[in-house]
């Protein structure tokens, strides 16, 4: 949670999508609901410790109550706004590839109104991966149950798939075929850095 | 290095938000904000709920808050379009990837014109436009080398202090040209795998001298222009230029 307070806002700012900043609390994408804002009494009794008296001041964002459509609608947005926020690191080309496979998937007509809808928090990370290990030429993007991002490469003879399930974690799966039509599997979890090295052995 | 306030087109800018706010005298009423709100929302699809929650510390320690809604956060479907709407003022939103201070400007207009449509002429006491940059620097890059081979500015700490791991500094000021500037810049959360950011986000702003007519007006806010282009292009160095050109 970030939590951050203006005892003496003193000059006014101009708007921002981001709010007042402070060094670690400036992504847009980061922003969370009001609830997840408000401080907790562990953090009140800090707060307590060590703020002087006065008044502190801080917007919240907060998503209207919404339809199922709209609620579609906006997950699709955040992870577009995810996007944004790497778009110096992405093609466009690349950024307009993410958008078509993000269109084509959170949809309402292939979605049930008890399914997870995908985190940018999970996408987030694959997106990290990505520009991290140089390597944009995934095949599809998906999601699971639970709302984390699912990749998958396709090649003739390789089949590999990650699971962005967590900060820095991934689980991966890997199918590998051999001229002689021999199949090998091999499954892991890692962190993004190590999962490059993966990538790059099965990917090459 | 490029002169004050020229105009620099680079093929990647570092921009994460680039605003353009104008504030008003004369706040909405709540019927306005949502005739307002349900205009933009034609193109700004995705409407959130703006709330100020106050916090209020008491010399006995105990704290206590109340929030109130202060106004909407507009989002169009391509994302990196939106509007904050509030009683006393209307931003104009654009995430990355920025392009040009002409086509915020332009969006800008049109907001103000739609505004102007549903709420009637307003006296325009402040505008301000505000740039956040986002500099992710490789750490190879940065090995054996200090910050300060990025950016011109900075802090300096006593080296009993140990080395700066992280670091936040605001400063207000006002140009020759009267337009106030407020800097905030320093360390920020890493969102990419082995780099280093840091934050410089360049809030230029009038609050007087703003012409009544709109076309001086619009014409006046290139003034903004100049004076968040001469910052950011003083804060950094050409090795940081590098990144994103």
């Amino acid at each position: 949670m970030t939590f951050a307070l203006t005892y003496a806002p003193g000059f006014p700012s101009t708007a921002s999508a981001g709010g007042n900043r402070g060094a670690n609390d400036f992504l847009v994408s980061q922003w969370k609901s009001i609830s997840d804002h408000l401080p907790t009494l562990d953090q009140l009794a800090k707060l307590r410790a060590t703020a002087p008296p006065g008044v502190g001041i801080k917007k919240m964002v907060q998503p209207r109550a919404s339809s199922f459509e709209e609620r579609i609608f906006d997950t699709l947005v955040a992870l577009k706004v995810a996007v944004s926020q790497y778009a110096m690191h992405l093609g466009g080309d690349e950024r307009a590839r993410l958008f078509e496979e993000l269109d084509s998937k959170i949809n309402v007509e292939d979605w049930h109104e008890d399914d997870t809808l995908p985190t940018a928090g999970s996408f987030i990370e694959f997106l990290k991966w990505m520009i991290y290990a140089k390597r944009s030429e995934w095949s599809s993007i998906g999601v699971s149950s639970q709302g984390t991002v699912l990749v998958a490469w396709r090649l003739p003879n390789v089949l590999l798939t990650a699971n962005f399930e967590a900060k820095d974690s991934v689980r991966w799966t890997a199918q590998i075929k051999s001229p002689a039509g021999d199949v090998g599997y091999s499954v892991g979890k890692c962190t993004l850095r190590l999962f490059a090295e993966q990538a790059m052995f099965y990917l090459k | 290095m490029p002169k004050s306030g020229e105009q620099k087109q680079y093929a990647r800018p570092p921009i994460t938000e680039a605003v353009f706010e104008f504030r008003t005298d004369n706040a909405l009423s709540n019927r306005d904000l949502e005739r307002c709100r349900d205009r933009f929302k034609r193109q700004y699809e995705k409407v959130e709920d703006v709330t100020d929650v106050e916090l209020l510390i008491n010399e006995d320690g105990k704290i206590g808050h109340k929030t109130t809604a202060s106004g909407y956060k507009l989002t169009a479907s391509n994302a990196v379009d939106l509007v904050l709407l509030n009683p006393l003022s209307l931003a104009t939103i654009r995430l990355a990837p920025y392009s040009r201070w002409e086509n915020l400007l332009q969006t800008a207009q049109a907001n103000f014109d739609t505004f102007v449509k549903i709420v009637g002429r307003r006296n325009i006491v402040r505008l301000g436009s505000r740039f956040v940059n986002r500099i992710d620097i490789p750490n190879e890059k940065l090995a054996g080398r200090r910050s300060n081979d990025f950016l011109q500015s900075g802090i300096e700490v006593s080296e009993a202090a140990g080395e700066v791991s992280a670091y936040l500094w605001s400063v207000h000021a006002t140009r020759p040209d009267g337009i106030e500037v407020k800097v905030q810049t320093g360390t920020a959360n890493p969102v990419l795998i082995d780099h280093t950011s840091f934050l410089i986000d360049i809030d230029a702003s009038m609050d007087s001298g703003i012409p009544p007519r709109i076309d001086d007006m619009w014409e006046r806010a290139e003034l903004l222009r100049v004076a968040k282009n001469s910052v950011f292009e003083s804060m950094i160095t050409d090795r940081c230029r590098e990144l994103f050109q």
